[in-house]
């Protein structure tokens, strides 16, 4: 297991911030959020060389967390379709670049042209993943689907994962990058996840940070023990996995790892 | 004294949109406006051919009716900080622009923008970015001969406060070719309507009417939620903005409803003024 942090810790700051506090608090892993002002999808090649030069010397290893905001690869709009299927392809690309093994993504999302277009959202959404799946084989990558706490989700239950993973064949390149504050949220049944080995055994990131997500500031703490204990809970059962610690703030970082670290003992 | 009605493509929500449809419905009931809502697959601005549009604009002229639309709003967001999706976004409502002009549309209303993460961390940067898009889309309009209507939107992640659209006006010196899209529901999730309403009375061209219980969103009559109608239908009739109130909800039937009690709504509030 290694334990790692999202860079959304630095996003007010800069991305190399981000590598200096995993140093700092002898984490492995960092999973960089690809959203500017912090990371562009545009970095050029220099910056790239740059970045893993320095997670070389300080012993990190990366992956790339998709930008989640307005990309839809479920969505009835080509133009929006089309755009967020080249943003994911240049996370690929980046993932290669940074020697990275894997790309989180937000599967889709399902407003209400998508509801009522259901076969046809879910055809494009199933089109769109298998073609990122076969492009990422080919550089040995992975795409790890995070699960979301929003009614729009595509991938909000433990039914979502298994329709996704039945449409996608289950392919050998598909993995899921377990929120623990989103599965909170969205009442996923984690008890029944835990017991079944097709997607435990594909389970290569943890998420865990303050409910409902990082991004709902100001923090309200009082979910945040039960993340944690959930996440010690599952991290019995998972083998080969990231735990990316998902938070702004360097003082609760410090608060989950220790938590983490005795949860899990 | 009377109100202009209309009614949104909202009211076919449940099924895939046949815009002709819409049409002959308005008409068939006596509504004077129809607001078409974008989004694909059923109508999506630049995939609606010529002859297409030339058949809605006479369509619309035949019988009478006023064409304003709704720009697509799924995943656009004029305030982003990535240029892709920005640009995506800025090109949607100028199809959408385009579209207007072509079928002789009046008003095309936009939802400003969203506010994540780093619009959360860099808002002023985000406002800036938001007001030049606005401003480009404004010097569009004006050469298209639309306006554009910013709809107040009250969501956490929603730009479109009271506050936040008089400074994007202020910024843009009160352009004639802006207004507000003034959506009670959004507006009642933000507290009082009728304040909301208040403060932005000035620059409101158009009104989303429908009802919701309290603090929630949703597209019902009017009456079947819990917003307080008569208080800001006096409030319309003080100042003078008789529409178009526009029937956003999710049926036809729902439509015929609200316009039914809105109307009862009017009588009693301009029989009491009369007293």
């Amino acid at each position: 297991m290694l334990i790692g942090l999202s860079s959304i810790i630095a996003f007010k700051s800069k991305l190399q911030d981000a590598f200096e506090i995993a140093s700092r608090c002898n984490l492995s892993h960092v999973n960089i959020f690809c959203s500017p002002p912090h990371f562009s999808l545009k970095e050029p090649r220099k910056t790239l060389i740059q970045i893993r030069k320095i997670v070389r010397d300080k012993g990190l290893s990366l992956s790339i967390k998709a930008p989640s905001f307005a990309q839809n690869l479920a969505s009835l709009d080509d133009e929006i379709g089309n755009m967020t299927f080249n943003q994911f392809l240049r996370c690929i690309e980046i993932a290669n670049e940074l020697d990275s093994e894997f790309i989180v993504i937000r599967a889709g999302m399902l407003f209400y042209p998508e509801k009522i277009h259901s076969e046809l959202s879910r055809k494009l959404m199933l089109e769109r993943l298998m073609s990122l799946l076969e492009i990422a084989n080919d550089s040995g990558i992975s795409i790890l689907i995070e699960n979301y706490p929003y009614p729009i989700d595509a991938i909000r239950s433990l039914s979502d994962f298994y329709d996704l993973f039945s449409g996608l064949r289950y392919h050998p390149k598909l993995g899921i990058a377990l929120n623990i504050a989103h599965a909170i949220v969205a009442r996923f049944d984690v008890n029944s996840f835990v017991k079944d080995n097709r997607l435990v055994s594909r389970t290569r990131m943890i998420y865990v940070g303050p409910p409902p997500s990082p991004w709902h500031i100001p923090y309200n703490l009082r979910g945040l023990p039960r993340v944690v204990k959930l996440a010690s809970e599952v991290l019995k059962h998972v083998q080969d996995v990231i735990v990316t610690i998902a938070t702004l703030r360097e003082e609760l970082l410090k608060k989950i790892l220790s938590g983490l670290r005795w949860g899990v003992q | 004294m009377r109100f202009i009605y209309g009614i949104s493509t909202s009211i076919f929500l449940e099924r895939p949109l046949d815009v002709f449809e819409a049409i002959l419905f308005a008409y068939r009931n006596n509504f004077s406006v129809l607001e078409i809502i974008c989004t694909a697959p059923d109508f999506k601005p630049n995939r609606i051919d010529p002859e297409t549009r030339k058949q809605i604009r006479e369509k619309a002229l035949d019988y009478g009716l006023s064409l304003q639309l709704h720009a697509p709003f799924y995943s656009v967001n004029l305030a982003d900080f990535d240029d892709d999706f920005r640009n995506l976004s800025l090109k949607l409502i100028l199809d959408t622009i385009k579209l207007a002009y072509d079928i002789d549309a009046k008003i095309v209303t936009i939802h400003p923008g969203l506010c994540f993460l780093p619009c959360k961390l860099f808002y002023d940067k985000a406002i800036d970015i938001l007001v030049q898009n606005i401003g480009y889309l404004v010097d569009i309009a004006r050469e298209n001969s639309v306006i554009i209507s910013i709809e107040t939107r009250a969501g956490n992640l929603d730009i479109g406060k009271p506050e936040e659209i008089i400074h994007i006006f202020r910024k843009l010196n009160f352009p004639s070719e802006l207004g507000v899209t003034f959506d009670v529901v959004q507006a009642n999730l933000m507290g009082n309507p009728v304040e909301v309403y208040r403060k932005l009375r000035k620059l409101i061209v158009n009104a989303h009417i429908r009802d919701a219980p309290r603090g929630k969103e949703d597209l019902l009559a009017v009456g079947e939620g819990e917003i307080d109608f008569p208080p800001l239908i006096k409030e319309f009739v003080n100042n003078r903005f008789f529409g178009p109130l526009i029937f956003e909800m999710s049926t036809p039937q729902r439509a015929l409803i609200s316009r039914a009690r809105l109307e009862y709504i009017l009588m009693n509030v301009t029989s009491n003024r009369n007293k």
